[in-house]
């Protein structure tokens, strides 16, 4: 018959090699008079000599050439260092290929940008030759102004900004503007602009007129 | 030793093709007797280690320097065999673990009543009729008796290369040897 459960787990403690000293020596008196759990104990022993004892197999002759044959013949068709490279670093490669993409795209939009004058707000503008706007004298633009790649003369009143997108301003006579003049020439402005915008946009909508950007509320385009 | 082991990492890294020799060399032998211990079939078991080492190559990369290479090598090689083992038992299996028993299948119902083939009783040696035994034993035990006592890793690599706790290790150890030390006492009587 078993012996109780709690010697059992003794005696997998002391094969373990974790019992303490004094353990070992209750598990021995145990096993002096419990013939089941010495049997049990002995057992363990021998399957454990028995386990560690086996020989190890030699491994098969020319195991190591086998294994460099196997290596050697992929490498045959080695693809170049940059592939390999490419393809060990997916993440990195479509962030390289993103960035590629989106400066192209970022870059065209800046190239072939036509010229356009927006009102964001109310008020009327004219247009001269030569792609500049004009607000004319006596008009005010409640609201901002934003002109790419022209010229503005401000005859008028702008109580709002007034953005020049890679623009000239041309100061003639005696306007006046309420808020900022803001010149962007160079792309990374323009960017910098333009996710600016679209954040003020998506977290600050204000439901008025003057925010709707994406559907204007006056837009004009010359005729290039 | 482990000096010596990352010096020839580096070197394959590099591109070196015959310090990759040297890395195989110093290692087929326990590559090898993991893979035949946990396979059983000699031609299978070459294959299997030979594979491992060329996914340690491909890699090589991979291989953290601060780490131990052999602990790496021998998970390779381990979950090599414990797939090819899952292919070649297609379908229910005894290893399956019964719900809410934590780690008590099937085969632990059988150890005590199965009657084991006659060509296993006759085995003439001890070593033969245990190593054919620990082949009898589920994956998981196998895995776990095979890296303890015939490669004599301690607990924490075999937590490492089995990816599991280190108590979850030592139950499984117990559970395999109980399972041995059930089918020696049984064959004893038989003989």
């Amino acid at each position: 018959m078993a012996c109780s459960k709690p010697w059992r787990q003794l005696i997998e403690k002391v094969i373990d090699g974790e019992a303490t000293a004094a353990e070992r020596h209750e598990l021995e008196a145990h096993m002096k008079t419990c013939a089941d759990c010495r049997r049990h104990f002995h057992e363990l022993e021998e399957v454990i000599s028995a386990l560690q004892s086996a020989e190890p197999a030699a491994p098969p002759p020319n195991f190591t050439e086998g294994v460099m044959r196997r290596i050697e013949r992929p490498h045959g068709r080695e693809a170049s260092p940059l592939l390999r490279w490419l393809k060990r670093h997916p993440i990195a490669t479509a962030a390289a290929f993103f960035i590629v993409l989106m400066t192209g795209y970022i870059l065209s939009l800046w190239e072939q940008a036509p010229f356009q004058a927006v009102v964001n707000g109310s008020g009327d503008i004219k247009y001269e030759n030569n792609r500049t706007v004009v607000v004319p004298k006596g008009e005010v633009i409640k609201g901002d102004l934003i002109v790419q790649n022209g010229k503005v003369k401000i005859e008028g009143k702008v109580q709002g900004n007034v953005v020049l997108i890679n623009s000239r301003h041309l100061m003639a006579s005696a306007g006046e503007v309420t808020g900022d003049i803001k010149e962007i020439n160079q792309v990374l402005e323009w960017l910098w602009y333009r996710v600016k915008q679209t954040f003020a946009h998506i977290f600050f909508a204000v439901p008025s007129e003057s925010s709707r950007s994406l559907t204007p509320s006056r837009l004009w385009m010359a005729p290039l | 030793m482990s000096d010596h082991i990352h010096h020839l990492i580096n070197k394959v890294k590099a591109g070196d093709h015959d310090a990759f020799a040297k890395i195989v060399d110093l290692y087929k032998g326990q590559v090898y007797n993991i893979c035949l211990r946990l396979i059983g079939i000699p031609a299978e078991a070459e294959d299997i280690a030979q594979e491992s080492f060329i996914r340690a190559y491909t890699n090589i990369d991979r291989f953290e320097t601060d780490k131990k290479f052999s602990t790496w090598l021998f998970k390779i090689a381990t979950n090599l065999c414990i797939d090819y083992l899952r292919k070649k038992k297609p379908g229910a299996s005894l290893d399956a673990e019964l719900p809410g028993t934590d780690g008590y299948n099937m085969y632990a119902q059988l150890a005590a009543s199965d009657p084991s083939p006659e060509e296993q009783v006759a085995a003439s040696e001890m070593s033969d009729w245990l190593h054919a035994e620990i082949r009898r034993l589920p994956p998981k035990y196998r895995s776990a008796i095979v890296l303890k006592y015939v490669e004599d890793l301690s607990l924490k690599e075999i937590s490492e290369i089995l990816d599991i706790p280190v108590p979850t290790v030592k139950t499984r150890i117990h559970r395999g040897r109980e399972a041995l030390r059930k089918r020696l006492v049984r064959d004893r009587v038989k003989r």
